[in-house]
């Protein structure tokens, strides 16, 4: 395994994966950046590939400015856990060893720009109901893997007891998927707010 | 294992040249047909900042431009913020033009854009009051997406009011009864007919897009025309759609927006390839 990116070798054993990353040597404030933008990145591409049809700079730089927001809530989101707590490793190299848990979603992501990569126009901007159902669904893979590797993580890397982890991860979650969703969905989420009050 | 992370980025690399080298925007000849200035517009497009949307209010701008489209409006959900962005963006790169706009959100009623408004339309409100608060600011209404299941909202009142429902909706090339039920929609007033993408970044902008005969190539322009219905659409299998004053006009519009199916030259295979080559190369070595 050792061949392998801390990516795929924390997928397979991330105890092991977290504990090397947290004794591998600091490579500064450029650790605080460059998972971030792997996952900005991919945004960026996914976006570019599925809106023209090709890895264009232009696409892929604006979908990265326009998912910002997703890294900015999650290092918001650790931030807070790392501050309620122990503080021994710097907050850079905690950050880049948590988005490494980050691999399932970036694992997704290829898979659904292979799944779509032959497509029409047509095809890209009219999935079917059940296209957009099996799509939703495969989401749950990498959100309960990467929970799963985030649990490892704040075992491991913070350090924190079996329950404290679960609580860091909940608040983690809370603070981190609130706001991206929030800022996502923005103002019309008080729409359907509304509309489901009213039933 | 370096030299194979190298290559991966040198696969992306190649995957960003070739891209990049056929993004270009898509130029057009001004078309002018029975005195009257003809504009591609798309009056339905989220941008990032809070409306789901994948593309940035100024990305949408240059997506625009790459898509051949003269005019698109900027529909925010329930907000105006982003189309206003967009419009003095595009002012100041000489872009298309940039109608400010919002897509009035009132769940399991209707949904309705609101394209030439400055300021917030309430969604609270019934679909009529709603229809009076963009005319008051000089705007025209759209019933976006009208099928059945968020059609309640628009009673005999509000359709007496409406400028324009959309007839061409992605939907329709995903639903067997779509463009059945748009055309149903239609049927029950005289509308204008109008194509729009409802694009959030995934897609392509302008796959579904109003032809516009407008007096001259300004926001006023397009809204006037709609407001006299002097629109064409090209709906599923290239159905046509809109004035029948115009319909001698519909040849002289086929083939001037890009191909619905084309899967690209042989550099946008490349650019896919490579990058999704490289990408997962990066990822895993």
């Amino acid at each position: 395994m050792t061949g392998w990116s801390p990516e795929v070798r924390v997928l397979r054993h991330p105890a092991a994966t977290f504990r090397e990353l947290a004794a591998s040597p600091d490579r500064g404030r450029w650790m605080l950046v460059r998972r971030p933008l792997l996952l900005l990145f991919a945004m960026g591409m996914l976006l570019s590939l599925h809106s023209s049809g090709r890895l264009s700079v232009r696409a892929v730089a604006d979908g990265m400015v326009s998912f910002a927001f997703l890294p900015a809530c999650e290092i918001l989101a650790v931030g807070v856990v790392y501050w309620r707590g122990d503080r021994r490793l710097r907050f850079a190299r905690v950050v880049d060893a948590f988005f490494t848990s980050h691999a399932p979603w970036l694992l997704w992501i290829v898979g659904f720009c292979l799944w779509r990569f032959t497509e029409s126009p047509l095809q890209a901007s009219a999935l079917s109901a059940t296209a957009i159902r099996i799509t939703t669904a495969t989401l749950l893979v990498p959100a309960v893997w990467s929970a799963y590797l985030d649990l490892h993580f704040f075992r491991v890397v913070m350090p924190r007891r079996a329950g404290r982890a679960m609580t860091d991860l909940l608040l983690q979650r809370a603070i981190g998927w609130t706001g991206a969703l929030g800022y996502f969905f923005g103002i019309a989420a008080w729409a359907q707010l509304v509309a489901w009050v009213r039933g | 294992m370096k030299r194979a992370r190298v290559a991966s980025v040198g696969l992306i690399a190649v995957a960003l040249v070739t891209g990049t080298m056929t993004d270009r925007p898509r130029r057009l000849d001004p078309l002018t047909l029975g005195g009257y200035r003809v504009l591609a517009v798309d009056f339905h497009t989220h941008s990032s900042m809070w409306s789901d949307g994948a593309f940035t209010p100024w990305g949408l701008v240059l997506e625009a431009e790459r898509q051949g489209l003269d005019a698109i409006a900027v529909t925010g959900h329930n907000q105006v913020s982003d189309g206003q962005l967009a419009r003095r963006f595009s002012r100041a790169v000489g872009g298309p033009i940039v109608i400010g706009g919002e897509e009035v959100l009132a769940e399991g009623r209707f949904h309705m854009i609101a394209a030439g408004v400055t300021d917030v339309v309430d969604f609270r409100q019934s679909a009529a009051r709603a229809i009076d608060d963009v005319h008051r600011q000089g705007g025209i209404a759209i019933a976006a997406h009208p099928f059945p299941d968020i059609s309640q909202g628009w009673d005999a009142v509000a359709l007496r009011q409406l400028d324009g429902g959309e007839i061409c909706h992605p939907e329709i090339f995903a639903r067997a009864t779509g463009q059945a039920e748009l055309e149903r929609f239609a049927a029950r007033h005289p509308i204008a007919a109008i194509g729009s993408s409802d694009f959030h970044g995934l897609g392509q902008m302008g796959i579904c897009r109003t032809y516009v005969f407008a007096s001259e190539a300004s926001e006023r322009g397009i809204l006037d025309a709609v407001r006299a219905r002097r629109t064409v659409v090209f709906g599923e299998g290239d159905h046509v759609y809109g004035d029948p004053a115009l319909l001698p006009y519909v040849d002289a519009l086929r083939g001037r927006a890009p191909s619905r199916l084309s899967r690209g030259t042989a550099f946008d295979w490349v650019s896919r390839i490579a990058a999704i080559a490289g990408f997962a190369g990066l990822l895993c070595l």
